[in-house]
């Protein structure tokens, strides 16, 4: 014990705040290790070996893909909702003993989580498919599913190297034949497709009904749940959107760039228009925008993107209403920006955001 | 002709979000408590933030005891499925990394011994935090440098593994005494003190022949 004490630098390479300067050396830190330092002169070198040493502390490294980290999470978000809990398995996670079941048995959750998904979509995948329905349901068809909870957006790279930018609050699915004889994925919510050009398998998309067809091109889906209306619109190529029901397209049926459909999910009222490509396509670059948009349609803008909750302090004139592009900006950003050009201040608490009106 | 956009669609179009990066913003400053409480009443938000802030460490941190990508990725995974489907259940904890470790170190080496049912653990353990430790970047001389990152490695690798992990815990995840002894269930915080300085007093005649050459650079 006693040798210890006396030895140096083993005592610097074991002192906790000294491992703290070397590795996160904040303000404090510094300061005190100076003024250390400049009351012992002497102690220089020993400090420099022991720096470099910790500074060497290397360990392998391994880092997933943003894609396959991607992956992973909607992993997890889909196991949570087949309700194929997994904490049978991993009960005993924290505990001091842990007996967990063998790997099989995480396949086996897997196998279950699949034969839901087969069981709740099984409507729509194979019975509504569009056009082919020779595939047997028995052949171990799988279902694949992407799903991003609110306030995230990922790109699922499918089997044929289509691309798609799925945003958030949106799920996409599509069997493991795809790409066999067709290329089907089922849409709810938004994306941003850039199909692969194949003219032998042509690309759909199932939209609440409505059936977007593709040979090569780049096209935005909008349908989510709930909505009154959903929207599809042509950045490049042709696309031809009909309904489930009745895929005999007529001329009217075509899309050409620039172009777009908004449908009426009631009454499936088709209506040709042409669009801001910056608010159909901003989305997937990271880029909000406002066009004349009133204060209930910014508050809900806001809150699905940044995932927070607005309360109001006041209200606004009658005729308050928002323009602005804001490029990969920080909530606070919008909101400064928001302040600057209209009458609004705000105070953010976390989630919580407070707007108020003069 | 020109079609005017009806109203509802000017709608539509505003009910978009932004990548996971921007949404982080409101947990930045909020402390580990308070994102894990959030995360247990049920907000999404916490959770994504959550898996995105740890996600890239736990991977490194389960590779310094396997090679086994894919035992990695389940064991990732199953973790975030775990607290995700019991978030209501978990108990509180203001240090969220230190807790994810636990769970993760704790289910990995379970998952390791069943494996390698035949072997034993300590077999296994040889492998675990094997070092890379780097010589002093200003060698020049990459044919000195290399002969002294291999005697350091060498140095290094004979410690025992609980020894490398502690110097791992320590030095490249800047984890506490504290922290360390609750990850390993020490009782007391000064028996990883003790362990490492014993750790690093087998080291030092090499930290001094590789680093205490360039005492003049100063």
């Amino acid at each position: 014990m006693s040798e210890e004490r006396h030895d140096e630098l083993l005592d610097l390479l074991t002192n906790e705040e000294f491992k703290k300067w070397i590795l996160e050396p904040a303000y404090e830190r510094q300061v005190f290790w100076e003024k250390w330092l400049e009351n012992h002169p002497e102690k220089r070198e020993l400090v420099k070996t022991a720096a470099e040493f910790i500074k060497s502390a290397k360990f392998k490294t391994l880092r997933f893909s943003t894609e396959e980290k991607d992956q992973i999470l909607s992993n997890i978000i889909s196991y949570s909702q087949t309700g194929n809990r997994p904490s049978e398995k991993l009960a005993d996670y924290t505990g001091k003993s842990r007996h967990r079941r063998s790997v099989p048995f995480s396949f086996m959750y897997r196998a279950a989580a699949v034969l839901a998904f087969i069981g709740i979509f099984s409507g729509l995948i194979y019975w509504n498919k569009p056009g082919d329905r020779s595939q047997g349901a028995n052949n171990a068809i799988t279902i694949i599913e992407k799903e991003n909870p609110k306030g995230r957006k990922s790109v699922v790279m499918l089997p044929d190297g289509t691309r798609a930018t799925l945003n958030s609050f949106s799920r996409l699915t599509y069997d493991s034949n795809y790409g066999s004889t067709g290329r089907i994925v089922n849409l709810e919510g938004e994306a941003f497709f850039e199909v692969t050009r194949d003219t032998l398998r042509p690309f759909q998309v199932i939209s609440n009904e409505v059936v977007t067809t593709a040979l090569g091109t780049s096209f935005n889906v909008r349908a989510f749940n709930g909505d009154d209306l959903q929207s599809i619109s042509l950045l490049s190529g042709k696309v031809k959107v009909t309904r489930l029901d009745d895929q005999i397209a007529v001329k009217e049926n075509i899309l050409n760039p620039g172009e777009g459909f908004v449908i009426d999910n009631h009454s499936g009222v088709m209506e040709k228009i042409t669009f801001d490509p910056l608010k159909v396509f901003g989305w997937k670059d990271g880029i909000l925008v406002f066009r004349d948009n009133d204060l209930n349609e910014v508050i809900q803008t806001l809150e699905r993107w940044y995932d927070i909750r607005i309360t109001l302090v006041g209200t606004p004139a009658k005729s308050w209403r928002a323009d602005g592009n804001f490029d990969n900006e920080s909530l606070e950003g919008v909101l400064q920006g928001l302040s600057y050009t209209y009458d609004l201040e705000f105070l953010i608490k976390g989630k919580d955001v407070e707007l108020k009106f003069n | 002709m020109h079609l005017k956009e009806p109203e509802r669609y000017n709608n539509e179009l505003s009910h978009t979000h932004i990548s996971d990066r921007k949404s982080k913003y409101s947990f930045e400053h909020l402390s580990d408590n308070e994102i894990w409480t959030a995360f247990k009443s049920g907000n999404e938000g916490a959770f994504v933030y959550i898996y995105e802030r740890y996600f890239d460490s736990l991977v490194n941190f389960s590779y310094q005891f396997t090679q086994d990508e894919e035992l990695i990725k389940d064991t990732v995974q199953d973790l975030f499925i775990y607290i995700r489907s019991r978030r209501s259940n978990l108990s509180g904890t203001d240090n969220i990394k230190l807790y994810l470790y636990k769970c993760c170190r704790n289910n990995l080496l379970n998952s390791l011994k069943r494996l390698q049912k035949g072997s034993k653990m300590s077999v296994l353990e040889n492998e675990f935090f094997q070092s890379v430790l780097s010589a002093e970047e200003n060698i020049i001389n990459l044919q000195t440098r290399k002969i002294k990152e291999n005697k350091l490695k060498l140095a290094i690798d004979q410690l025992s593994a609980r020894e490398r992990e502690i110097i791992y815990y320590f030095y490249f995840e800047d984890l506490s005494y504290k922290e360390i002894s609750e990850m390993l269930e020490y009782k007391e915080v000064k028996s990883v003190r003790s362990l490492l300085y014993k750790a690093v007093k087998k080291l030092r005649g090499i930290i001094i022949a590789i680093h205490g050459l360039f005492h003049f650079l100063l």
